[in-house]
């Protein structure tokens, strides 16, 4: 090696570490975000946002941002539920219950100053609806009349789509038929509206990948305003002084982080660098039940665990077998015992009291009455039951359950069942191919609403993935909503769920809950099934 | 030395190229794609997805969209963060994740080439044994155990450190030494086995006979070849830091690249899989091409291109 090269390797490394010297002391004087006696309250969001973009992002932790930073027409009592007024201060229902007429709020204002006007809805729901945009929530919409065939490509027009801007203040909806749940639909950040002039001007209006979203360029019409994000580490928003009913938010700013492991997630609350937890780790749910009963929030949430059970599968097939693995499942135990954490055993599919409905039909845990079934399908004592297999995602919580359940059917009906895992994507691969016996799943419901949960399980439904149908079934659910009687719709999805309780192609196991931490210095928080926290009304000590 | 440099050099095209075609094949056998959710996205709505994303195009133009993607160095659009590319996330992860296995990197020199002379020098007594023995420890306790033992410790329990974040210097300090440890441990022990070696040799024998102090005998002749098996460590090495702060970041909420790597598969963030892969990838053949010269510099013995 020459002389020459050496020296010039030298210098080369010298300098390189110079360079990183320098840019660690620039990086060490960056300084930390000071509260500096502001009110923030600050979340654990579980993960970093697939996007800001109300019309394509799908997912829980852009809802609890999104409903900061927009409003859809109707918002809700944080307490009761009960609709209050959001961007539209009033609304009238025609007496046949499909169609809606908003005035919007007359000082109803985005975050950059101009009008929220009703062609701005008429613009976003065009936006959601166009197939190019290709808007996985598009479907909340399709109770709107013609929304379905627009969404599909087989309409063309818009204006036949049943939304119009009357003038600037006054938006009228015309539903396919009466929708008892269509104000709940418009609390879902899907339905919420676009600031026309910022989408257009990053691209044209069925792009998605756009820089709209980002600090700087945002234009929201909520409560709060984006100021920061940061990815992986934090999204602030702070009170948005042009918001219409701005006097009532008491916040001056909220920062969300994006904290996957919950492990970490509660050593920063113990450690008060968090007010609110996105989750709490199983193994300490004991402990924060009893040193600190106060601050452990576990608040009933609409949405069922339960297993499918693939019906063109043989002994499957049989419904007095599926019935008797129904009643040979102690949930109690499981909830008690396994997950732990106080959700409610569920014997049927809809949430109980969802929107004041409860299904009729329950089944129950009876072991007599499980052997007797298993024996009159062929099966006494297990004996010649073919093997089976229970599939779950890969995931701690959802083994022990299979666990409990697969020992629960070797000792009450004396049949062996093997458990599979699959990593998340091909789980799901698996279940929508309906290539499993029994299979784990969770539903969530997107509002309120018993349709929410039975619609799906008509003949092919998209996530049906059973391999069931039941023609009764099918026309009870499309009966149920195209009448205009309340009282006859409940009845009818009772009906309905009476046969999907005869039928089981679903085993329920239990209602979910939402569990997490509060701090004590927060005010005017409220636990609903929905998740909602209108954040104007919430204030921290 | 200029032809070896070359010749490595040229030797990383293959191996990159046979990284995407792996990569690539592996993507796309695994079941499931970006869009499969629990609750079904729409047929029409899959198919207008697939066709932005040009997944309806056969496999082979994929492919070959892919490479030519690579070599411009654009990754595209994340399929999963709406309105974010590949580069933009990259490039914004990097300094923190840079940062981290700067100081990691520093902790393990410092500490592990420290602790292994001593050892080295006092051989078979407690300085030797003791530090060693950590170090053994130190390699096998993985830093999802040692991080969160720290943060109870001196966060939760003393209240000296900031539970999570990177923006402040008492922040930074818990996480490079989670992530360093390990390193600093391998490093001991390389360090006090070069420098056993080292000092049984003839020419540090002479150098004492000759009565040199045992202070220069230690820093100009020994030191110098002691740290071969470190410096050939180091490509490995900061290749390590800087793709396995997935844990560490994880569990103190660094907002760096690490995590990128997991997710992508999880998600079938397709062009994010291929950006982190082909980046991580890079890294570790420069890393240790870089290695390899510094280890040649030191000791032209080694220089193979005029070996031949």
């Amino acid at each position: 090696m020459n002389m020459g090269l050496n020296k010039t390797w030298k210098s080369l490394v010298t300098l390189g570490f110079m360079g990183i010297l320098a840019s660690t002391v620039i990086s060490c004087t960056k300084s930390t975000s000071v509260a500096d006696g502001k009110k923030i309250l600050r979340i654990g969001n579980g993960t970093e946002l697939q996007g800001l973009d109300p019309h394509i992002v799908t997912g829980v932790p852009e809802h609890h941002v999104i409903t900061a930073l927009f409003e859809g027409l109707v918002g809700a009592n944080p307490e009761t539920l009960a609709p209050e007024p959001g961007a539209a201060k009033s609304w009238e229902v025609s007496k046949d219950g499909k169609t809606y007429t908003f005035t919007l709020q007359d000082n109803g204002k985005w975050s950059n100053g101009d009008p929220v006007t009703a062609d701005d809805f008429v613009y976003s729901w065009k936006r959601m609806l166009n197939p190019a945009l290709g808007a996985e929530y598009a479907y909340m919409l399709h109770v709107i009349k013609n929304a379905e065939e627009f969404n599909k490509g087989t309409l063309k027009d818009f204006s036949k789509v049943g939304v119009v801007a009357k003038d600037p203040k006054t938006l009228v909806v015309t539903l396919r038929a009466p929708t008892p749940y269509f104000l709940s639909l418009l609390m879902h950040y899907s339905t919420f509206p676009v600031h026309k002039g910022t989408i257009e001007k990053f691209a044209a209006f069925e792009a998605r990948d756009t820089k709209w979203t980002q600090p700087g360029n945002f234009v929201g019409n909520g409560p709060f305003n984006l100021t920061k994000w940061e990815l992986n580490k934090v999204i602030s928003v702070e009170k948005s002084p042009t918001y219409w009913n701005a006097a009532i938010t008491k916040l001056d700013g909220i920062d969300f982080f994006p904290v996957e492991l919950a492990q970490t997630e509660e050593r920063m609350y113990r450690s008060g660098e968090l007010d609110k937890t996105n989750v709490v780790p199983i193994h300490k749910i004991d402990t924060f039940k009893k040193e600190r009963p106060k601050e452990y929030v576990n608040a009933p949430y609409l949405g069922t665990y339960f297993y499918r059970v693939n019906v063109t599968r043989k002994a499957l097939k049989d419904k007095k077998v599926r019935q008797a693995l129904a009643m040979s499942i102690d949930r109690q135990a499981i909830v008690d015992r396994v997950s732990k954490a106080g959700e409610i055993p569920a014997f049927a599919f809809t949430p109980p009291n969802t929107a004041g409905y409860t299904s009729p039909a329950q089944t129950k845990y009876d072991l007599e009455a499980a052997k007797k079934l298993l024996a009159e399908a062929g099966y006494a004592d297990g004996k010649n039951f073919p093997s089976v297999e229970i599939l779950y995602n890969t995931l701690e919580a959802h083994r022990a359950i299979a666990e409990a359940i697969q020992q629960m059917w070797k000792v009450n009906l004396g049949i062996n069942v093997s458990l599979k895992n699959q990593e998340w994507k091909v789980y799901i691969d698996s279940q929508q191919k309906i290539d499993y016996d029994i299979s784990r799943a969770g539903w969530i419901g997107d509002y309120p609403d018993p349709n929410s949960f039975l619609d799906m399980w008509v003949t092919n439904g998209g996530n049906n993935n059973t391999g069931w149908s039941n023609k009764k079934y099918d026309a009870l659910i499309k009966e149920a909503n195209t009448t205009g009687d309340m009282k006859k719709r409940m009845e009818l999805f009772g009906q309905a769920e009476t046969i999907l309780m005869d039928e089981m192609p679903i085993l329920p196991i239990y209602t979910y809950t939402n569990k997490y931490l509060l701090s004590e210095r927060v005010i005017g928080w409220y636990n609903n099934i929905l998740d909602w926290h209108p954040y104007q009304y919430v204030d921290v000590r | 030395m200029l032809k070896y440099t070359i010749k490595r050099f040229l030797e990383a095209i293959p191996v990159m190229l046979i990284v995407i075609t792996l990569t690539f094949v592996m993507m796309k056998t695994a079941p499931g794609g970006p869009f499969s959710k629990e609750k079904k996205v729409p047929d029409a709505v899959l198919e207008a997805l697939n066709q932005r994303y040009r997944l309806d195009q056969p496999l082979y133009i994929q492919y070959f969209d892919t490479l030519k993607n690579t070599v411009k160095g654009d990754f595209g659009p994340s399929f999963r963060y709406a309105g974010r590319t590949v580069n933009e996330m990259i490039l914004e992860g990097l300094p923190e994740t840079a940062e981290l296995g700067l100081y990691a990197l520093l902790f393990a020199l410092v500490l592990g080439i420290s602790s292994g002379i001593i050892a080295a020098l006092k051989k078979n007594t407690w300085l030797d044994y003791i530090p060693m023995t950590i170090s053994m420890a130190g390699i096998c306790v993985p830093s999802f155990l040692l991080g969160p033992t720290l943060v109870l410790f001196f966060s939760i329990y003393l209240g000296w450190f900031p539970v999570t974040g990177w923006d402040t210097p008492m922040q930074k300090i818990l996480p490079s030494i989670t992530l360093g440890a390990a390193y600093a441990a391998f490093i001991a022990r390389l360090a006090r086995g070069g420098m056993l070696e080292i000092l049984a040799q003839d020419f540090i024998r002479t150098a004492r006979a000759k009565g040199v102090s045992e202070t220069k005998v230690l820093l100009k002749h020994a030191l110098k070849g002691g740290m071969f098996p470190v410096v050939s460590f180091l490509g490995p090495a900061v290749a390590g830091l800087l793709a396995g702060g997935f844990v560490v970041e994880s569990i103190f909420q660094i907002p760096g690249l690490g995590r990128y790597y997991i997710q992508a598969a999880f998600n079938r963030d397709y062009t994010m899989i291929m950006g982190t892969t082909v980046f991580l990838a890079s890294l570790i053949v420069f890393f240790n091409f870089v290695s390899d010269v510094l280890l040649i510099w030191m000791n032209p013995k080694l220089n193979f291109g005029k070996a031949k």
